[in-house]
């Protein structure tokens, strides 16, 4: 957290001395939302069955200053109604326009795992109250470290790469409802996105070394290892395991018809976390300024073959202490949404947006969610 | 009842034919020797393509966003609605990616602007053409 807010302070500081010889450019987007479950006592998403207006709301405010010699800095500042509003540094970096094609950017920067990655937080430019949140929910989105941008057009196509490296030490996961910690180091990897008028694909693959420090964790495979049972503790606790992501995407955008689909794999082998595979599927039409969707998500966790080995005649404390691990970090879960997007003004949308959420694993957690807002950009 | 169909018919053809008019020309500097096809028309002004297809850097420049032929513009050209325009230049501007291109006022503004050269390309109301720019193509 401390870096972090070193790192904003010192891009501040870079674009508060640019101000004395450069244009700065401001630019924000809002989300206001409000929402509620269905029925009585179900939670989704961070709303409840009473209206509240705090989870999918938040402001945006980006500063751009174009320095001289190709170099820029931009700042995007976010306040987010699910962290009490408090200002966060979304992302600071300096760019280096080298030519028309590559761009390095250096700083906390996005990572680009999804086909929205990149403005996630700017509702105005998606149909959706929120992109796919069994896909996209991934436990960071930022990167403190550099980037290098490729864009050249190829025949009729518009090719865009991305390669990255640099690490995350501020993120959390929640397990089993405790907030742990969560590091990525030594990411590193890359995306291309390919464009030819209507349609476009996306490929991203990254990897990174991960550790969670969660004292339920921590227990659980300290037990098991004092038991005599070393090798399955190891393949059970994350600490410094390789992670991978792995991406494909699709937009179509044709006569008013718009069909989306990623498929996303995030597998950090011999760890609790497992192999995690989700997908969504999305269907949207306009009609003139009314943009109906439909959209159907789904995730599924398998635990890998290792473990699964290592548990065989595992005796039956163990298998319950390992289970529960596994179990806390499972996931069966697919949700159903039809929502709506109207362009009532030229920079702002109405949206509605019904979800059916299911967990196949414990009917308890089924909800259905209805929100209602405005998405902004200005 | 005859009489009234027949009136608004005519009325109806006499709409038509007003819309129709309103043509949009793409326009370069007067003695620009750029040339740009309908395709490249639409790449250029979505920011896709940087250049001609002789090497001269592009720089585009848009009409002030309301303005009658931005909307047609936007429709024939790029197939977009504004409402679409924007959000694609949102997801651009808020992932570093590009920046919206210049807007400016009027046809007489955009025209004056093309007709300074150094690769400068707009859009205008076919009326409005004179000597001072050249046509890369109308829509």
């Amino acid at each position: 957290m401390k870096r972090l807010k070193l790192c904003g302070a010192v891009t501040l500081g870079m674009l508060m001395s640019a101000t004395a010889n450069a244009e700065i450019r401001f630019n924000g987007f809002a989300s206001l939302f409000g929402g509620f479950t269905t029925g009585s006592g179900d939670e989704l998403l961070g709303y409840d069955d009473s209206f509240s207006a705090d989870p999918d709301t938040l402001v945006g405010l980006q500063a751009v200053a174009d320095l001289e010699d190709k170099l820029s800095v931009t700042v995007q500042l976010t306040a987010r109604g699910a962290e009490d509003y408090e200002v966060d540094l979304e992302w600071g970096y300096l760019s280096y326009q080298l030519n028309d094609q590559v761009r390095i950017n250096a700083g906390r920067i996005r990572v680009p795992f999804f086909n929205r990655s990149d403005f996630l937080d700017v509702g105005y430019a998606y149909y959706w109250v929120r992109p796919p949140e069994l896909v996209y929910n991934v436990s960071f989105s930022n990167l403190t470290g550099a980037s290098i941008l490729y864009n050249v057009p190829v025949g009729n196509w518009d090719i865009t790469a991305q390669v990255l490296a640099g690490r995350n030490s501020t993120a959390t996961i929640n397990v089993a409802g405790q907030e742990a910690d969560f590091e990525a180091e030594n990411f590193i990897g890359g995306s291309v996105e390919f464009n030819r008028d209507w349609f476009t694909g996306r490929l991203g693959y990254f990897r990174a070394n991960v550790s969670l420090d969660s004292d339920l964790v921590n227990g659980g495979t300290a037990n098991i290892a004092n038991a005599g049972f070393a090798l399955l503790a190891d393949n059970l606790a994350i600490d410094n395991d390789t992670g991978t992501f792995i991406h494909a995407g699709i937009s179509v955008d044709k006569n008013n018809f718009l069909f989306n689909a990623e498929w996303r794999l995030i597998e950090v082998e011999e760890s609790i976390l497992q192999e995690r595979p989700a997908w969504y599927a999305s269907i949207g039409y306009r009609f003139g300024a009314w943009t109906p969707n439909i959209t159907y998500e789904e995730i599924e966790t398998e635990v890998p073959g290792t473990i699964q080995n290592l548990l065989v005649g595992a005796p039956p404390p163990i298998l319950g202490g390992a289970n529960a691990l596994l179990g806390g970090l499972s996931a069966d879960e697919s949700a159903v949404s039809i929502g709506v997007r109207y362009d009532f003004h030229p920079s702002a949308a109405f949206k509605i947006d019904f979800t059916s959420f299911s967990d196949n694993a414990n009917a308890a957690l089924d909800a259905d969610l209805l929100t209602v807002g405005v998405d902004l950009v200005f | 009842m005859k009489k009234v169909i027949g009136t608004f018919i005519a009325a109806l053809s006499l709409v038509v034919s007003v819309q129709s008019q309103a043509e949009v020309a793409v326009v370069v500097a007067a003695d620009s020797p750029v040339t740009a096809s309908p395709a490249e028309v639409s790449r250029l002004f979505l920011g896709k393509l940087k250049k001609f297809s002789d090497g001269t850097k592009a720089q585009i420049v848009y009409a002030k966003e309301g303005a009658a032929v931005r909307e047609e513009f936007d429709k024939k050209a790029l197939g977009k609605s504004p409402s679409q325009i924007k959000a694609y230049w949102s997801k651009l501007l808020f992932s570093g990616k590009g920046s919206p291109p210049k807007e400016l006022a009027s046809d007489a503004e955009i025209k004056a602007k093309v007709a300074s050269g150094d690769g400068f390309v707009g859009y205008i109301d076919a009326s409005a053409v004179d000597g001072t720019v050249k046509v890369l193509t109308t829509y």
